[in-house]
Formats: structure tokens, sequence, C-alpha cells
């Protein structure tokens, strides 16, 4: 590819798309008409220009819904208080505002079953913290549900994580 | 509180800037510019509707918690759109799969009768085309829709991609190379 065509090629997204100025556009232009390679390229870009992908209806409503109330819950208002919850989708304030007691009870009960487990003597095993401390902890720290333990108590339901923290409290 | 009904045009910098000062507004206005974006970006990596949607509403929700840590070092656009691709992937390495997608299930397609060089395009042809760009690898494919769908440049695709602007850019050409084969052997 010519450095001509280099730097024309680099244009077609926008010529193709509608977005070039109208003097880039015809010196671009002008190059098409004498350059097969350039206009295979841009015929392939104005098909794709012509068939835009597009968001559900609704998203942005949705969106604007989830944000509002994580905004809100990061001022400390009561996100419920207008929550308009998007349809068939916990919004990720509104659930870690709510679970984010339960999730440090819980998690804390969950690292010490592990380290229980880990750190008893067993007839046939030494425990290996180092093994542990390479491999197995940073594997249940590096979801994004920021807490250690959230691997082994995502699978709960809200049923049973209740059920865990009255446990815990007693 | 600042409020943001100040134009249409209103940089992104300037709604951000609002929205830290805790603009609802703005906030909005954010979503309204950038949602489509968010979710294109989110479709070309789990190639599902209802994922793409999950991952695009996640993404800004994490953008909108760390807001306060954005310096305005890139524009919003590239930095909620790195946030969204990383929730992406995130999502299809949760789900351990990648559904294949025809392009029916993708969303609407808007059709656009509009003129290439001597005819006008049959929007069968152009619904074909955007079948095919989802066979490319992810690179190559978002290499492309970033670049033409949302006008971003070389270096800012790479930010979102994980690459160099060079990278970015070959990413692009083969793309386009390879779409093109394609189109003409099916």
């Amino acid at each position: 590819m010519s450095e001509r065509c280099a730097t024309i090629q680099d244009q077609l997204p926008d010529l193709a798309a509608g977005r070039l100025g109208e003097a880039a556009r015809a010196g671009v232009e002008v190059h098409l008409r004498g350059c097969a390679a350039c206009s295979e390229a841009f015929e392939t870009l104005s098909l794709l220009a012509a068939a835009p992908v597009e968001a559900p209806a609704g998203l942005e409503e949705r969106i604007q819904a989830a944000v509002r109330s994580e905004s809100a819950a990061a001022r400390g208002a009561d996100p419920l208080a207008d929550a308009r919850p998007s349809p068939g989708r916990t919004r990720l304030g509104q659930r870690r505002r709510w679970m984010a007691p339960a999730w440090g009870l819980a998690a804390a009960a969950a690292v010490a079953l592990l380290m229980g487990r880990t750190l008893l003597p067993s007839a046939d095993s030494e425990p290996d913290l180092l093994a542990m401390a390479d491999g197995e902890l940073p594997v249940l720290l590096e979801d994004d549900a920021m807490v250690a333990g959230a691997l082994v108590l995502d699978g709960l339901s809200d049923d049973d994580l209740a059920l865990l923290l009255e446990e815990l409290e007693r | 509180m600042t409020d943001s009904r100040d134009g249409p045009d209103t940089p992104d910098e300037i709604l951000v800037d609002q929205a830290k000062a805790g603009s609802e507004v703005a906030l909005n206005r954010l979503v309204s510019r950038h949602h489509q974006t968010a979710y294109r970006v989110a479709l070309g990596i789990v190639r599902d509707p209802e994922l793409a949607a999950d991952a695009a509403q996640d993404g800004f929700l994490k953008a909108i918690q760390a807001l306060d840590r954005f310096r305005g070092d890139a524009r919003f656009r590239t930095w909620l759109l790195t946030i969204v691709g990383n929730e992406a992937r995130g999502q299809v390495r949760k789900r351990g799969r990648r559904r294949e997608s025809t392009l029916d299930d993708a969303g609407p397609v808007a059709d656009r009768a509009v003129a290439v060089d001597d005819g006008v395009v049959v929007a069968d042809e152009a619904r074909r085309a955007r079948r095919l760009l989802e066979e490319l690898p992810e690179k190559q494919r978002l290499a492309v829709q970033l670049r033409l769908d949302e006008g971003l440049s070389f270096r800012e695709v790479g930010e979102v991609i994980g690459s160099s602007e060079g990278a970015a850019r070959v990413n692009y050409h083969h793309g386009i190379k390879r779409l093109r084969e394609m189109m003409w052997k099916s």
C-alpha cells in the first residue's frame, strides 16, 4: 500500500460515516476514482455504515435509572426512595448497598472457615501456607465483588445468606 | 448544585465536572450521549444482546463509582469504553462462553439506504456485511467497529482494545481486508 493510500484509508471510515469535512472529502473522492484498492475498502465500509447496530429500546432509561440510584447511594441518600428498577436486572448499586453488611460478615465467616480448614492438622497432610499464598487466596480476591470469599458465597441465595447471618449473630 | 442545562453541545469534560458535583442532569446527559456506543462495544465483545446491555449498564455504574478518579488524561468516552470493554470481557469469563449471535439477535439494525458509488446499497447486503464482521477475531472486529461506528482515532482504539496505536491500525486494516475477502467468497 502506498503512503498516499495509507493516508486515504485512514480517512475512509470518516467518509463512510459522513464525518469528513467538505475539503477533505473532495480530496479522498478524487483518489477513490483512480484507486481500486481504496474504492473496495470504501465500499465495504459504506455497507457497514448503512446498517448500524443500535441499542435495544429502553436501555438509555434503564442505565439512567441505575446511575441515578448509584449516585444517590454514593451521596448517602436512600436509593430506594426514587428507585426505578430496571426490568429483570438488579442494580449494581442497590445490590451492593443492601448486601454490604452481609458481605462483610459472611466473607469473614467464609475466610475463617477456609483458613480453619486449611490450618487444621490432618492425618495425611500438612497445611501448605506457601501454596495458599501463591495461588489460592488471590483467586478469591480477584473477582470484582471486591471481598474475600465472594466466589465461595456467590452461589448462595438471598435466603441462604440470611440464614448464614443468623448463624453468625448467635 | 451546578446544573448542565446549558446546551446539548456541552463537552463531556464539563458534564463530568458537573456530575462530580452531583448533577443528575449531567449524568443523564452522559448516559444519553454514550449508551449506544457502550452497548455496541460490549456487543462486539460478548456477542449477546442481553449480556451486552448488562455490560453497558455495569460499565456505566463502575465509571460513575470511579468518576472522582477520572483526571481527564484521556477523553471521557475512551475511558468509559475501556471500562465497558473490561466489564464485557469479565462477563464473558464469568459465563465461560460466547454465544454466537446472528444479526437479528444483535439488536435493531437501522436501514439507511445510502448511495455508494453508482448504486443504492441493498439493505440485505449491508446486514450481511455486519454479520460477516461478527466473524472476525475480536481485536479486528472492535478496531473496525470503533473506528467506523464511533469515530475513535487509532490511538483511542488502541486504548480500548488494549494495544498500541500501531497495532490498532494493523488490526483495522486486516479486518477490512479480511471482511472484503469473506464478502466475495460467500
